[in-house]
């Protein structure tokens, strides 16, 4: 079989002791989740690897989400950190202490699905191996002024941490989540896999920011399975500035009428980083309506990858969907690969999608220096312009604060 | 660029003989003594029947490219295809030389009246093989070139053989090497240094026989400063069971060159038409596809062009009709592959009933360019609620100095539109008819003004029975 | 006599009714006009004599010259010889203005014969000069980034072309400046004829002036409660909409 996949010969996932091992370690878990680790494992390893020409791994340079440099499963449960909250009718904690505590809480949420979009691999392993993540589950209506916020660390070098989350929200929630992935570390070849899976119930809303600011040696795979339901409202933002490579998969599914879908995602690529991004904008029901726009910024030999499709299941009608991707060329070396799709399936339905790729707009530019800005400064005060559009979707000045000094010291 | 214009047609006789059988026959299913045989009769050198050979081998080892198209490929059974059928005449040079159905279904395609009016040469093959070629004798004194593919490598190797397969390799797809292990008619066109063609040369492809697979293979080169239109038309009668159509075109543009391909397909809804078109335009050459899928079970179909020169430019127009039960996978490729290259695509696409259109595309532009330009518009129409559209467009881009753009949408013809329509006295069908043509108008505006009233024609017959 | 005849028309949209036992008759040869304030149903009005397929009507008649108009088709009542002047044109992308009134003239047509295209650019280029259009305005695609005066005088010009014998002019003041206005009337005028009846229905009385009606109703409430000479039209101007809801309340 082709290979020159994230699983690749000399791994240690190709050793059946490994998921042995692993589960002695856990015999204090329930039997139903045990049952669910298994059967994961025996999906990754009876399905091989993808052929080299994977469609959803297209213009991907494969090698460099391999998994060959994992040394050890990481177990150190101090890289999650979530803030604190007063107690109200919501549960909000650990994965493990969760599992511990009241296990009924994750077992109707266990079977939920990955978004599919062809990190097939990592799905499953990190299903089961993974030892810590958090869960936000609301139980009647809150609205929750204060954002939830959890600080993923990336682990040791040669180590990989899997990570399964949850939220889950009951009908009229209205809720914002934070979560950053940190590492310091830029020497460190490690390693995440982590897996997000949410459900926005009826009436319910969710505001995810993801700030993903990874050591520039990490390998980060980001899962996202959204699924919202009847007038629910979801707001995924994600900002992308660390790691090597990130591979960020995202599904929004609008299961039932009026449901909405909005993501916004900035890449600012420096170096040699990559992002991978493949997003599925799924619509299931009628009078719903989704809008994603990605915008990447890239320079140096930074690539950006982004394949998104907007799908219209038949019946799904009065669907309006939109997709925009705009790439900004700020180096020769640099490389933008887009794939905007549509499927459609119903014909009442408004969808479109564009896609560009250009280089700063030479006037633009030349306005800026006739008012004697560098050419630095100019390209940097340009970048950030261009990337400000996904940065003002943010509902929260402290937070945008902190992320344009993070973009401006990228620049420096 | 090039115009249309009447001219009287001195019909030349020619002293050919011809029987009413298939004299040539390849029987069924696809071996080695099949693309001997071909070759054979063919009365080629060793070097194409190794080419041959070679490819047939390359087919077979090629998996179907279900990874990424449709499932429906594998509902074509390569062991009961006939893949040479022929006569076994030359090419008449005067119709009154084709045999009396061969014509007969020519002229009902209205193809001699089409050649009298506005043609400059005209080519209609007949299963595997040409019935009939001429062209005007003043562009033969002008030293152009237009021939089939036999007698193409036969007669002018000096001038085909370097182009021939380097376009499009064996090996660019399953269907690129069964054209090239099996291959057979098609148009092989040279047009000297300078040489411009005012009028329009036609091909004109027929598949008559049933479970017949046509595999023509046509090469045009248009060497420094020339300038030519051609432009193909294909149908089949509907048959029960399925058909296969696999062309392989080749277009050359060398330096200052200008090409237009104008293809208008109608094939009946048994045809699988499976194609690989692609050009490579020199320096400040333009290479045009106009292009309009109408019928066909399954079209799979990507005209390219590989601008390899400065300054060239490459243009893919499209118009995609699926009707119930089609699916016309179509789109273009775009690969810069030099400085200040520009490309254009625009493709519209109409889905009926259960039809499927699907639009694939791949802009590609290497580091180290400067000054390409791409511009992308795909719009899909939908009629009927079980229509479905699809768009798969793969932009690949580096350096900083090059810009692409993409746009797609989606819609359907309201109902407020039909209202005001009809308040007019036009009844739902009318109004719907007149819809689409809005939609395709801007495109077919760009087919020669012949085959424009003639695709109308043929859109309002596809509107048929669509509403109500 | 001929005539456009309402009978107790009621007619809803989505189970709301908006044509409330509504009765109304315009003579051929005369010009009448309905006034009324927005939501008292005049559009929906004209949308049902149209024939309209999303709106019910539950009771009542529409006769044109006798012939009922209730159950047919739009494109069968447009041929009958009615003609909607629309508040809002539609776009329709990519179709030219002289295809599109060339494809209306062919659908009156028996089977077999066709429009002979010389004498149709005749007639259509005199009639768009007395509208004042500019004879490019035949191949651009109809009402496709049309200033809202351009779609009037569109609508008009197809209302010459086709030659009704019944017209409906829903709101065709709005959005015109006061040459437009006066241009679009003169062509309505220029319609006006033995062999024609005219509704106009506005909001102002303003374009009353211009085309000076023989009868004059009010609309309320999805029926008509007033009716008189062009006098009525401005008392109506002069007193306001609450004048009328206060006469049908006392």
């Amino acid at each position: 079989m082709e290979s020159a996949s994230p699983s690749s010969n000399f791994s240690i996932f190709e050793s059946k002791d490994l998921f042995t091992g692993f589960v002695d370690q856990r015999s204090w878990e329930p039997g139903w989740l045990a049952d669910y680790r298994m059967d994961r494992w025996n999906a990754f390893s009876s399905k091989g690897s993808p052929a080299l020409k994977d469609e959803t791994w297209r213009f991907s340079p494969q090698s460099r989400f391999s998994l060959s440099g994992v040394k050890e499963i990481s177990s150190d449960k101090k890289q999650l950190q979530l803030s604190k909250h007063h107690e109200g009718h919501f549960t909000f904690g650990e994965l493990d202490k969760v599992i511990l505590d009241s296990p009924s809480e994750i077992s109707s949420l266990i079977e939920c699905q990955g978004p599919d979009l062809g990190a097939k691999n990592i799905y499953h392993l990190a299903s089961a191996f993974f030892e810590c993540g958090f869960l936000l589950k609301t139980r009647s209506e809150i609205q929750n002024s204060e954002p939830f916020t959890i600080r993923h660390r990336l682990p040791e070098n040669q180590s990989i941490s899997f990570r399964k989350n949850f939220i889950s929200l009951a009908p009229n929630s209205h809720v914002r989540v934070v979560e950053f992935i940190e590492g310091t570390n830029h020497n460190s070849k490690n390693f995440l896999g982590n897996v997000l899976h949410a459900h926005v119930g009826e009436g319910a809303s969710l505001e995810r920011i993801l700030i993903q600011d990874a050591g520039s040696s990490s390998t980060v795979f980001q899962l996202d399975n959204f699924s919202v339901g009847k007038n629910g409202s979801l707001r995924n933002i994600c900002i992308h500035l660390g790691s090597s490579q990130c591979r960020n998969e995202i599904k929004g599914q609008l299961i039932d009428e009026g449901a909405e879908f909005d993501n916004f995602s900035l890449f600012l690529g420096t170096g040699e980083q990559l992002l991978d991004q493949r997003t599925m904008q799924l619509h299931l029901a009628p009078n719903c309506r989704s809008n994603l726009i990605s915008k990447n910024a890239l320079s140096g030999e930074s690539k950006s990858i982004f394949s998104g499709m907007i799908k219209v299941l038949p019946g799904a009608m009065n669907t309006n969907s939109y997709q925009t991707n705009r790439n900004l060329l700020l180096s020769n070396e640099a490389e933008a690969d887009s794939m905007p799709g549509l499927e459609i399936l119903a014909n009442e339905v408004k969808c479109s999608h564009g896609a560009t790729t250009s280089k700063i707009d030479d006037q633009e530019l030349f306005y800026l220096l006739s008012r004697g800005i560098p050419q630095k400064s100019a390209e940097k005060l340009i970048s950030l312009g261009f990337l400000e559009e996904i940065i003002s979707e943010i509902n929260d000045e402290k937070l945008i604060e902190s992320i344009r000094a993070r973009i401006e010291s990228k620049f420096d | 660029m090039i115009q249309a214009n009447e001219f009287d047609f001195d019909a030349n006789k020619g002293n050919f003989h011809y029987d009413t059988q298939y004299a040539f026959d390849a029987g069924v299913g696809l071996n080695e003594d099949v693309v001997r045989y071909i070759s054979e009769i063919k009365k080629e050198e060793p070097w194409l029947l190794d080419f041959r050979l070679k490819a047939l081998e390359t087919f077979r080892r090629k998996p179907l490219p279900t990874h990424w198209a449709t499932q429906d490929l594998r509902n074509i059974n390569f062991d009961v295809i006939r893949y040479y059928l022929a006569k076994g005449q030359q090419p008449s040079r005067s119709w009154e030389d084709v045999p009396e159905d061969v014509k007969e279904t020519f002229e009902r395609l209205g193809i001699p009246e089409q050649e009298r009016k506005f043609l400059a040469g005209v080519e209609a093959q007949f299963d595997s093989e040409a019935a009939y070629s001429r062209m005007k004798e003043d562009l033969e004194k002008e030293g152009v070139i237009f021939v089939g593919s036999t007698e193409g490598l036969r007669e002018h190797p000096e001038i085909f053989k370097k182009w021939f397969g380097k376009v499009i390799p064996t090996s660019d797809n399953k269907f690129s090497a069964l054209n090239s292990s099996v291959f057979s008619g098609g148009s092989f066109i040279y047009v000297p240094p300078g040489v411009k063609l005012a009028q329009p040369l036609q091909a004109y492809f027929r598949i008559n026989a049933e479970n017949f697979g046509q595999f023509e293979r046509t090469l045009i080169i248009a060497d420094e400063g020339a300038e030519l239109t051609y432009m193909e038309g294909c149908t089949a009668p509907k048959f029960e069971t399925s058909t296969l159509h696999s062309a392989v075109v080749e277009l050359v543009a060398l330096k200052g060159a200008k090409i237009q391909y104008v293809t208008v397909q109608n094939w009946s809804n048994n045809v699988f038409n499976l194609v690989t078109k692609r050009a490579i335009a020199e320096e400040e050459s333009e290479v045009r596809w106009i292009d309009c899928n109408i019928g066909s079970r399954l079209t799979m179909k990507y005209p390219g062009v590989i601008l390899r020169g400065r300054k060239s430019r490459g243009e893919v127009l499209s118009i995609a009709l699926a009707n119930n039960g089609q699916h016309q996978d179509t789109g273009a490729k775009m690969v810069h592959a030099a400085e200040e290259t520009t490309s254009n695509i625009i493709a519209k696409s109409v889905s009926i009933g259960t039809g499927r259109s699907s639009y694939r595309g791949l802009v590609r532009m290497p580091k180290h360019l400067r000054h390409c330009r791409n511009n992308t518009e795909c719009d899909a129409l939908l009629i009927n609620s079980d229509s479905q559209t699809d768009t798969y467009p793969a932009i690949s881009v580096q350096g900083d100095d090059n810009s692409v753009q993409h746009e797609a949408t989606v819609s359907k013809v309201s109902a407020e539109q039909i209202f005001y329509m009809q308040q007019r006295g036009l009844n739902e069908a009318e109004a719907m008819s007149l819809c689409v043509n809005g939609f395709v108008n801007d495109l077919i505006r760009e087919f020669p003004m012949e085959y424009s009233v003639e695709l109308k024609r043929l859109i309002d017959l596809e509107m048929e029975g669509s509403v109500g | 006599m001929n005539s456009l005849k309402i009978k107790n028309l009621v007619a809803s949209i989505s189970g709301k009714q908006i044509i409330n036992n509504l009765s109304l008759e315009i003579p051929q040869g005369q010009v009448h006009a309905i006034m009324g304030p927005n939501g008292s149903g005049k559009s929906t009005l004209s949308k049902v004599i149209a024939g309209h397929p999303d709106y019910e009507v539950s009771q009542g008649e529409i006769l044109m010259n006798e012939i009922n108009l209730l159950g047919k088709d739009a494109d069968d009542i447009s041929r009958l010889g009615l003609f909607l002047a629309f508040q809002y044109p539609i776009e329709v992308p990519g179709v030219s203005i002289a295809n599109f009134i060339r494809a209306a003239l062919q659908a009156r047509l028996p089977e077999g014969e066709t429009i002979k295209a010389v004498e149709y650019y005749k007639t259509l280029y005199s009639k768009m000069d007395e509208l004042g259009m500019d004879r490019k305005f035949t191949s651009r695609s109809l009402n496709d980034g049309f200033s809202g005066g351009e779609k009037k005088r569109c609508e008009i010009l197809q209302m010459s072309m086709l030659e009704p014998h019944y017209c409906i002019l829903d709101e065709t003041d709005s959005g015109l400046d006061i040459d437009a206005l006066r241009i679009v009337s003169n062509g309505v005028n220029k319609l006006r004829s033995e062999n024609r009846g005219i509704l106009v229905i506005t909001h102002y009385q303003r374009l009353l002036e211009y085309i000076v009606p023989d009868v004059v109703h009010v609309m309320w409430d999805g029926k008509i409660v007033r009716s008189g000479d062009k006098s009525l039209a401005l008392e109506l101007e002069e007193k306001g909409y609450d004048w009328i809801k206060e006469e049908i309340a006392a």
